[in-house]
């Protein structure tokens, strides 16, 4: 089974104290306490901008300078959102100024699949086809998605990776991406259209 | 809206299959350390801690930025007060294009040699005449040419 969508419900009870005690005491810089919030969150900062740049350097710089910068700012952080939307909205923010900057780069360095996906009933389906154009492996499978991703625009690419990949509620999204939900659902739509077009052979 | 899952059923499967993409064994825990050594070990840029001090003292801020204006205030009233004095200072009663020194000048001959760019021949000569009680020298004096009869109709 593939690995749990994050919670869209920042509210969710967690284990431990919660995410405003750890802030607080972070504020008064106790590292321990942030060292558990980069725990936290580190697998849903970095598959974000992982999913976002098909590229294990790029999200490992990127993950790091979210949670320092966070760290840096993390006084300013009054809880008038979830830190967990907070910090996404860094990672967000970093991801998307990071396209700005190196607009013509772009270059995969995937990681491997989980060895739990050749089970997947999904992808075993996807793969059972007969046709020539299915008679694929896993890592061809691999880079063909992610070139279709490649081929979207950082936010329309933002919003699929935040709502299909990782689960994010629409009036999540938005608050990270500083827009209403009307236009994270006409992206998605968008987005999805133009995946659909790119990876016709693939779908049913 | 249903309709639409639907149609993008396959894709959102598809899509799905990403989150089997994993980084390296141990990545995540390795991560932590390694971002909290960044922490410890990059000290915030000089922007950075002045923007922390104005947003926790914004009385700061004003303060500084008072300062500022009245430093800046004080070093323009100041910059035209020295102009002024300077302009005083550096003032030459000969400088020609000066009013001022014009008011003073006695138009006698000898005043003017002071000035050789002032002095125009004839016109000296002409100027302290007017002192004498010799006659004035006619400007047509020296004219030698003879008038000609011209017509100025057309094809002549």
């Amino acid at each position: 089974m593939p690995p749990p969508a994050i919670e869209t419900d920042p509210n969710d009870p967690k284990p431990g104290p919660e995410d405003f005690e750890l802030v607080q005491r972070a504020q008064r810089e106790d590292i321990r306490a942030y060292d558990e919030l980069i725990r936290r969150y580190q697998e849903r900062i970095y598959a974000t901008v992982y999913h976002m740049t098909s590229n294990h350097e790029d999200a490992n710089d990127l993950t790091q300078e979210t949670f320092i910068k966070a760290y840096r700012a993390l006084k300013l952080f009054k809880g008038d959102s979830s830190f967990y939307t907070w910090i996404y909205r860094i990672a967000v923010n970093k991801t998307i100024n990071f396209f700005k900057q190196r607009k013509n780069r772009m270059h995969m360095s995937l990681d491997d699949m989980d060895l739990n996906a050749e089970h997947d009933p999904d992808l075993l389906s996807l793969m059972s086809e007969k046709t020539p154009e299915r008679d694929l492996n896993l890592a061809e499978l691999q880079n063909k998605l992610n070139e279709a991703m490649q081929r979207l625009s950082e936010q329309h690419r933002m919003v699929v990776t935040l709502y299909d990949i990782q689960g994010v509620s629409h009036e999540e999204i938005g608050k990270m991406m500083n827009c209403n939900v009307g236009t994270v659902r006409s992206r998605l739509f968008y987005a999805r259209q133009q995946l659909q077009a790119y990876l016709s052979d693939y779908l049913e | 809206m249903n309709a639409e899952s639907d149609n993008f059923e396959a894709l959102r499967k598809l899509l799905a299959l990403k989150r089997y993409e994993q980084p390296p064994p141990g990545y995540f825990n390795q991560l932590p350390g390694r971002i909290l050594s960044r922490i410890e070990r990059e000290e915030p840029t000089f922007m950075e801690k002045l923007a922390r001090v104005f947003v926790f003292r914004p009385a700061m801020a004003y303060a500084l930025g008072l300062a500022f204006c009245g430093t800046f205030a004080a070093g323009l009233g100041y910059s035209l007060h020295l102009r002024t004095e300077q302009m005083a200072q550096q003032r030459n009663p000969l400088e020609p294009w000066d009013i001022g020194a014009f008011s003073n000048l006695n138009p006698s001959h000898e005043d003017s040699t002071q000035f050789p760019d002032l002095h125009v021949r004839g016109y000296d000569n002409f100027t302290s005449a007017t002192n004498d009680s010799a006659p004035k020298p006619s400007l047509f004096q020296s004219f030698e040419g003879r008038p000609a009869a011209v017509s100025y109709s057309f094809g002549h």
